[in-house]
């Protein structure tokens, strides 16, 4: 069967398949994990396939090795097949790619995401100087400890963060808003934190509204994952070429061209996202998929115009030595200048409004190890079920915006729960023995007696001690005192913070979590009660 | 149309609009409440001991005249559990699933309409609801687990002949059965010192922190005036003597292998109070609603079914 068009069919071919991919992201990361909780394994896969995410990841991971394992292999294994098959992930896996794709679709009324430009390319003004600057600056602050030069940069962490706050909070209002129509459904919580809000919705937001116009701007001038690939692509074995003898100069390439990189006289391969829609437009076959010819005068290159060689290496050298620039002077004023607190960029110890310490979840082992790794992709926030995880500002330094921690007066870690080690995506939270999980101590409780209510106003309480899943604290009696009063054993407590969200006491709660700056193995939970129980006689009846 | 077509167009739109209202919203309004036992032919309290745990519940509700005493056809039955903490039934901090499930089959073989459970948890509650085993030991047996974890479930209900809790909000469930079974376990408790039928019932309210800053025992015994169970079924199989609610590695058990059955919740908490150990009179909330009039705390008073499998 002779297919009339065969590059049609596989850019359509291709398509559905990104589609697809797209939705088993969007289907892990819409609506929280405790409502749908067969898609977090599902959600935690796609996101190591990532390359810039789990190049971050390496990068940042410098001295935990065995968290870097999975990484190192989705990267060369995106690294060796752009090698070989060209840029494909841009077109195929990367989940922020085919959102610019449907967003560029729907503004041009469901027609073709290409976005041409009226003048031909070499008389178009080319610059590689921003992507090389934001692909050194994120290099030399991943190697600096800085995420947020990445985080905020980078496609996965765009996407996810974009996603899950906007078409996940609006996924979760139409279902409350179902659910108060009469439909059998839980109410979900949503919560309106305008920082996180900012932090997801804005750089999402801009490289959608830019692909509206220009289709995809972000890929070709900005993201530093395109960048590290772009330049693969210039030597892949497989790749989309151009034929300059057999182009007619009909244009139909460079309109249906989603980064402007092709007109017939130039193709610039560091730019092609090998979507393959100029090859199915090409009237003559100039454009095709596949290797470099060997017959003298067929496929021409440098494929650079007017005269890429010298040029646009020296722009792009520029902008990486700019980037790196930039990323160095970042790497020296954050930790080294300001001594053991850190500096504005880095605050080694975050405090909150109160004063007190920002605990870390369970699996980060240290705050400063677990900022150093967060990307702030917010997976941990959604898997979360009793929803005590939250964004932080810049509470842990301008270089780590948005890095979740425990918000104990809203709610309180669960005791049985390990799903924030389980969700996340870059290693911050080492994914380990749940029973590990109950011995590790995020924080540590502290009571002030004359705050209970049971103090202040005689009256008897014990909400502290009911919850307290390790028997840290207990109702017990104190000479001199006439009610039985919470008693603390600090080294039992692990801070999940279940005593403080309890605590009916104000203005001042009598018990209050404060975390620990470097997580520590807790006492296990004591095995004696505090007095002796007396056994009632279990034959018989007692009344 | 003229303002005659107009007035009567109205006026069969409200005739359509009030029909409706009757049938549907107002229609519990004027519908009978759930089964009020016939008094002295049966036992004011049941306590049946041994055997397993179904067996207990299917000699309890034998004795105090059968299910049918309780549930007419049709109705809608809501059951409150103990099912507030993430934990494996093992550690018998929640109802025993295996007591809820068989309660669940004997109200839908009396011809109940829909069986529905739900608590207000205190740990997470889908992690509860899964843990404790008794979502899916009531959904085995036909009943719906519904959820309680959102402010909007609940309404607001005066409570006029209380003086701490005034006012709560009350699941809807509660108030729109037409039996509502109480169905606590009997364990120690840090705050309450024992929680059982009474302390059951904070798990049908919202605001579960004001019981604990106004006065315990006494919001403890007045929200019994909210919606008074119809029955009290108290599981005492295995029987948490410290370290409740929540038990630890430090808790210490009985085997009771009890269940006790009731209409009158003052009652059943004495009785349980003495199978615990302390006695009613080292709960303050005992008496407190006594004094309310909630039941009859003197045994020595009551028709006691004692049974032994």
């Amino acid at each position: 069967m002779r297919i009339p068009n065969p590059a049609r069919l596989a850019s359509r071919i291709r398509g559905g398949l990104a589609a697809l991919w797209l939705a088993a992201f969007c289907a892990g990361v819409a609506l929280p994990a405790t409502e749908l909780p067969e898609t977090a394994p599902l959600a935690a896969f796609l996101a190591r396939t990532q390359p810039f995410h789990a190049l971050e990841k390496i990068l940042l991971a410098r001295a935990v090795p065995a968290a870097a394992g999975a990484s190192i292999l989705a990267v060369l294994t995106v690294l060796v097949g752009t090698l070989v098959l060209g840029r494909f992930h841009c077109s195929l896996t990367c989940p922020l790619g085919t959102c610019q794709d449907a967003a560029a679709r729907l503004a041009s009324g469901l027609r073709s995401p290409g976005r041409g430009s009226p003048r031909p390319a070499h008389r178009r003004l080319r610059t590689a100087i921003p992507r090389w600057t934001v692909f050194g600056l994120a290099i030399a602050g991943l190697a600096a400890g800085i995420p947020a030069a990445a985080a905020l940069l980078e496609p996965y962490t765009i996407f996810a963060r974009g996603f899950q706050r906007s078409f996940g909070d609006l996924v979760a209002l139409g279902l409350n808003g179902l659910a108060a129509l009469g439909a059998r459904i839980p109410i979900l919580t949503v919560r309106w934190e305008p920082f996180a809000f900012a932090l997801a919705v804005l750089p999402f937001g801009a490289v959608l509204s830019a692909a509206a116009f220009r289709s995809r701007l972000f890929c070709g001038e900005l993201c530093p994952a395109g960048t590290l690939l772009g330049t693969l692509n210039r030597v892949a074995l497989l790749r989309v070429r151009l034929d300059r003898k057999a182009c007619i100069d009909c244009g139909a390439c460079a309109r249906v061209c989603r980064t402007r990189c092709v007109d017939g006289r130039t193709l610039d391969a560091s730019r092609c996202v090998q979507c393959l829609d100029c090859v199915a437009a090409c009237p003559t076959g100039a454009l095709r998929y596949g290797p470099p010819r060997r017959a003298a005068g067929v496929d021409a290159s440098p494929e650079f115009a007017p005269d890429p060689g010298r040029r646009s290496f020296l722009a792009e050298a520029g902008g990486a030595a700019l980037g790196a620039a930039a990323g160095t002077a970042l790497a020296l004023a954050a930790p080294g200048l300001a001594g053991t607190a850190g500096s504005p960029l880095v605050r080694i110890e975050p405090r909150g409004a109160s004063g007190r310490l920002l605990a870390a979840p369970p699996g980060a082992l240290s705050v400063d190890r677990f900022a150093g790794l967060c990307t702030a992709c917010g997976t941990c926030i959604r898997a979360c079920p009793s929803g005590v995880l939250k964004h932080s500002t810049v509470e842990f330094g301008l270089g780590r915006p948005g890095v979740p921690y425990l918000d104990y007066g809203r709610a309180f870690c669960q005791y049985e729960c390990a799903a924030c080690p389980a969700a996340c995506p870059s290693g911050a939270l080492l994914d380990r023995d749940p029973d590990l999980k109950k011995r590790e101590a995020i924080g540590k409780s502290a009571l002030v007696l004359a705050d209970c209510i049971v103090v202040s106003k005689g009256t008897r309480c014990g909400a502290c001690a009911e919850h307290c899943p390790t028997g840290a604290v207990r109702i017990e009696r104190v000479e001199g005192r006439p009610l039985p009063v919470p008693v603390l054993h600090a080294p039992t407590c692990i801070g999940c913070g279940a005593c403080e969200t309890v605590c009916p006491s104000t203005p001042r709660k009598a018990m209050t979590v404060s975390g620990l700056a470097v997580h520590e193995i807790a006492d296990p939970p004591r095995k004696e009660p505090p007095v002796p129980v007396e056994h009632p006689p279990e034959e018989g009846f007692a009344f | 149309m003229d303002r005659r077509d107009f007035l009567k167009t109205l006026g069969r739109g409200a005739g359509a609009l009030g029909a409706a209202w009757l049938l549907g919203p107002a229609s519990r309004v004027f519908a009978q409440a759930g089964g009020t036992p016939t008094p002295g032919a049966y036992p004011d309290l049941v306590a049946v001991k041994g055997g397993s745990a179904a067996s207990r519940v299917d000699a309890a509700l034998a004795a105090a005249g059968g299910v049918s005493r309780y549930v007419r056809k049709g109705a809608l039955v809501v059951i409150k559990p103990n099912m507030g903490w993430d934990v494996r039934p093992e550690l018998a901090a929640n109802t025993d699933p295996a007591v809820v499930k068989r309660i669940v089959e004997l109200c839908l073989a009396a011809g109940a309409r829909k069986v529905v459970v739900f608590d207000h948890t205190c740990d997470s509650w889908r992690a509860a609801y899964a843990n404790s085993g008794i979502e899916r030991a009531a959904r085995d047996a036909g009943a719906e687990a519904a959820p309680a974890h959102a402010e909007s479930y609940y309404q607001a209900v005066a409570n006029p002949a209380a003086r701490t809790l005034g006012q709560a909000k009350v699941h809807e469930l509660v108030l729109q059965a037409d039996v509502f079974i109480n169905v606590p376990v009997l364990k120690n408790h840090g705050g309450a010192g024992m929680t059982c039928a009474m302390k059951n019932l904070m798990g049908a309210v919202w605001d579960r922190g004001y019981f604990h800053s106004r006065g315990l025992d006494a919001c403890i015994a007045e929200a019994a005036l909210l919606r008074r169970p119809d029955l009290n079924i108290v599981d005492a199989g295995k029987v948490m003597l410290s370290g409740g609610p929540r038990g630890s590695a430090a808790s210490r058990y009985s085997e009771q292998r009890l269940l006790m059955l009731s209409s009158d919740i003052v009652a059943v908490d004495v009785a349980s109070a003495r199978t615990l150990g302390p006695g009613p009179d080292a709960f303050e909330y005992i008496a407190k609603a006594a004094a309310l009039g909630l039941g009859q705390p003197d045994l020595a008073k009551l028709a006691v079914r004692r049974i032994e499998l």
